[in-house]
């Protein structure tokens, strides 16, 4: 088995499972499917850049490529552990101010106005734009390219992949911090999902405002903060994804990052992640957005070994237009419907029963 | 700037996108298809005219350059810059084959588009709502990824794509010619939609799209109903494309596939003006794709650079050319959003259509019962 592949897939798997669980939880509540999803994951991206590069500044860090002897095997940490914490904190924080921007500033009011799907949709792709037009004019801004060009990352073709943690194990085995993180990430993601959703008051409250908002209001859960909540937890999603873009620039199918790249690309398969795990499912959209991530890049790797062409790997990211385009038409409730057993049904939550 | 040559990109640009949105308004205003991939069917005549018609006037002009036809047709694709610089060196001598080219375009882009519109229309017919959007979105980013690469369809690189025939070379002055044409599209397109809109048809989109269930109980088959408007939108949407890729002002002189398949331009900017004029109606989309083109996409695409220099933005440390290209997003996203607020439903919102009077109803239930009695 390529470990190298294996690796920078389950980072590219673990961004598009971080940004279908948000696109699952916005659309469960707001149920609007959130076009600009993947651009706040850009907004957080640019923010941890330059506060990142900021605390690089403002210490005189210099970039430490030197590999260190450890336990195990050759280490190399280009900065200290502060670096990547202001830049895992920030990420966070600016996600999840994008996110409430658009849900208080724009989604909530229209629906007060009594916007159908379509003007919300319409409504996210339009602060899609204002996203881009706002990242097009602070990427070349001055200032930030001079900040950035100091520890030599470029601004409008941002990575930050040379800056990782990396191991190089005594047989040989390159691991990268972004891998590991990822993969802690999605496991620690996955728990505390769900302790907060069957453990908690709290998660019993939110079961309960997306199943039924009218009877839970009556019972008096606030509905609303339920509703930011969950907005809270995918502005913060978008953040963490944001941060991995960063860092594992160049991993899978993610390229480095500019205004439009690269949420542009990404979004249709982020869509793909959340619809193949059933729109209405929290652990159904992480687990879709971990197996398109998967199949996007081991089935054309096959199918270009096979066929000896390796063109084919070009057109990767037909498969997850080809998933989404299955899924909707011939089971509509995606993996939460073909696993509907009692074992899965904790996890994949009821399906919706329509009239 | 030229006035002249001002006037007639503007012109191109109205024509191009009310043509555009007219074919949206079919589907999304009218009949309740939400299609988030309209710049799929818009590729379509853009590879209509790169990639066949390109053929034809290679085909024509093959004598003139010692190959066989056979030979021209495939270099349209293995060599298609140095091929096509000398197409449309000869070209402008044969009015009758550039005639034939035109028409030709607009014809294979109806059927082509009208024909992706049906295979299209088969996931519409079981899908609804958000769900269908994000379908046709995929579907669209699908074939755009597809023709990116695809090197038979789109040319060897996806940036460069294929050098356009100058199919109105012969007239002398392309630019007013190609602009009379596109004028005269937008024109039929207005009275075509004008009377779809009215007439029997175009009240069951709306039918359909307010109530399926009421329109099934009278006896309408909403599959068909839902059938014949992607495939008339998506025709239309086919025939912008041409429209597009034949104007020198817009197009330039080649098609490439990242700018025919560019999904801000071509389903996004629709959708604008779309909801600017108002859901489904006609005169709406008309209305929104004047004044759009004249205040806001001619003069903003044309002279966003003097405004972003104008401004003085870079004394603020914001690199002007940059700020040019956001100022065209800022202005989309505003216009989106103060529209919605403001007037979610349009400049002209959706106005009953004429029906037959109550005495000719009168008159030709008469006419029946005189029948029925003879």
């Amino acid at each position: 088995m390529d470990w190298n592949l294996f690796t920078s897939t389950t980072i590219y798997a673990s961004v598009l499972a971080l940004l279908s669980l948000g696109i699952t939880l916005i659309y469960m509540t707001t149920k609007v499917f959130n076009f600009a999803h993947p651009r706040l994951s850009l907004v957080a991206a640019y923010a941890a850049a330059t506060l990142m590069a900021y605390y690089a500044e403002a210490t005189g860090a210099q970039p430490n490529l030197t590999p260190k002897h450890s336990f195990l095997g050759s280490l190399t940490v280009p900065f200290s552990w502060e670096f990547y914490a202001i830049g895992i904190l920030v990420s966070m924080v600016f996600g999840v101010i994008a996110a409430l921007v658009e849900y208080y500033a724009i989604l909530k009011p229209l629906q007060k106005r009594g916007a159908d799907y379509l003007m919300l949709m319409i409504a996210t792709l339009a602060y899609d734009f204002l996203l881009v037009a706002t990242l097009f004019i602070y990427n070349t801004h001055v200032d930030v390219r001079k900040v950035l060009a100091r520890i030599g990352v470029l601004s409008t073709k941002m990575s930050m992949a040379s800056y990782d943690v990396t191991v190089v194990t005594g047989g040989g085995v390159f691991i990268s911090g972004s891998f590991i993180f990822s993969v802690i990430l999605i496991v620690l993601l996955g728990l505390s999902l769900y302790i907060l959703l069957f453990k908690t008051t709290l998660g019993v409250k939110m079961r309960a405002s997306v199943e039924n908002p009218p009877l839970a209001e009556v019972l008096g859960i606030n509905v609303e903060r339920v509703y930011a909540i969950s907005w809270i937890i995918s502005g913060l999603t978008a953040g963490l994804a944001g941060y991995l873009m960063l860092m594992a620039a160049g991993a899978g199918n993610l390229k480095p990052i500019s205004a439009t790249s690269p949420a542009d690309e990404i979004v249709v398969s982020a869509f793909a992640g959340s619809i193949i795990g059933g729109v209405n499912s929290v652990f159904g959209s992480i687990v879709g957005g971990l197996l398109i991530g998967y199949i996007e890049l081991y089935i054309p790797n096959w199918l270009a070994i096979w066929t000896g062409n390796a063109e084919l790997f070009k057109y990767s990211k037909v498969i997850s237009m080809l998933a989404v385009a299955i899924t909707l038409l011939f089971a509509p409730e995606g993996l939460a419907g073909l696993l509907k057993g009692e074992r899965w049904k904790r996890f994949f939550g009821k399906k919706e029963e329509e009239g | 700037m030229n006035v002249e040559v001002l006037l007639e990109e503007i012109i191109s640009f109205i024509g191009i996108y009310y043509i555009l949105t007219a074919g949206l308004n079919v589907k999304a205003g009218m009949t309740g298809i939400p299609d988030f991939g309209h710049a799929m069917f818009f590729a379509v005549g853009g590879i209509v005219v790169g990639n066949l018609s390109a053929r034809i006037a290679a085909a024509a002009a093959a004598s003139q350059l010692h190959v066989s036809a056979w030979q021209a047709v495939k270099m349209v694709i293995s060599n298609n810059t140095e091929l096509m610089a000398r197409v449309n060196e000869i070209l402008p001598h044969m009015p009758g084959v550039s005639i034939i080219i035109i028409l030709f375009s607009v014809i294979a882009a109806l059927i082509l588009g009208g024909l992706l519109g049906w295979l299209a229309s088969y996931p519409a017919l079981r899908l609804r709502g958000d769900y269908l959007a994000i379908m046709l979105l995929a579907a669209s980013e699908g074939t755009r990824i597809f023709a990116m690469y695809y090197k038979p369809l789109m040319g060897k690189t996806p940036t460069v794509g294929l050098t356009v025939p100058n199919a109105f070379g012969f007239t002398g002055n392309a630019g007013l010619w190609s602009t009379i044409f596109i004028l005269i599209l937008a024109l039929l397109v207005y009275i075509y939609a004008e009377r779809l809109y009215h007439s029997p048809s175009g009240r069951l989109f709306r039918a359909v799209r307010d109530d399926e269930a009421s329109a099934e109980a009278i006896g309408k088959d909403i599959a068909k109903v839902r059938r014949d408007a992607m495939i008339i939108g998506s025709a239309l949407a086919a025939l912008a494309g041409v429209a597009y890729s034949f104007s020198p002002w817009i197009a330039g002189s080649s098609v490439a596939a990242i700018s025919i398949f560019d999904r801000v331009l071509w389903t996004f900017w629709p959708w604008a003006l779309m909801i600017l004029g108002g859901m489904s109606s006609n005169k709406g989309a008309a209305l929104s794709s004047v004044i759009l083109g004249a205040l806001l996409i001619g003069p903003i695409r044309i002279y966003k650079n003097d405004i972003a220099a104008a401004l003085h933005v870079e004394s603020l440390g914001i690199d002007p050319g940059n700020f040019a290209n956001a100022l065209e997003y800022i202005l989309v996203a505003a216009l989106i959003i103060i529209v919605l607020f403001v007037k979610p439903k349009g400049l002209i919102p959706e106005y009953p259509s004429r029906t037959v009077s109550k005495d000719e109803v009168k008159a030709t239930i008469d006419k029946i019962a005189r029948e029925r009695a003879a």
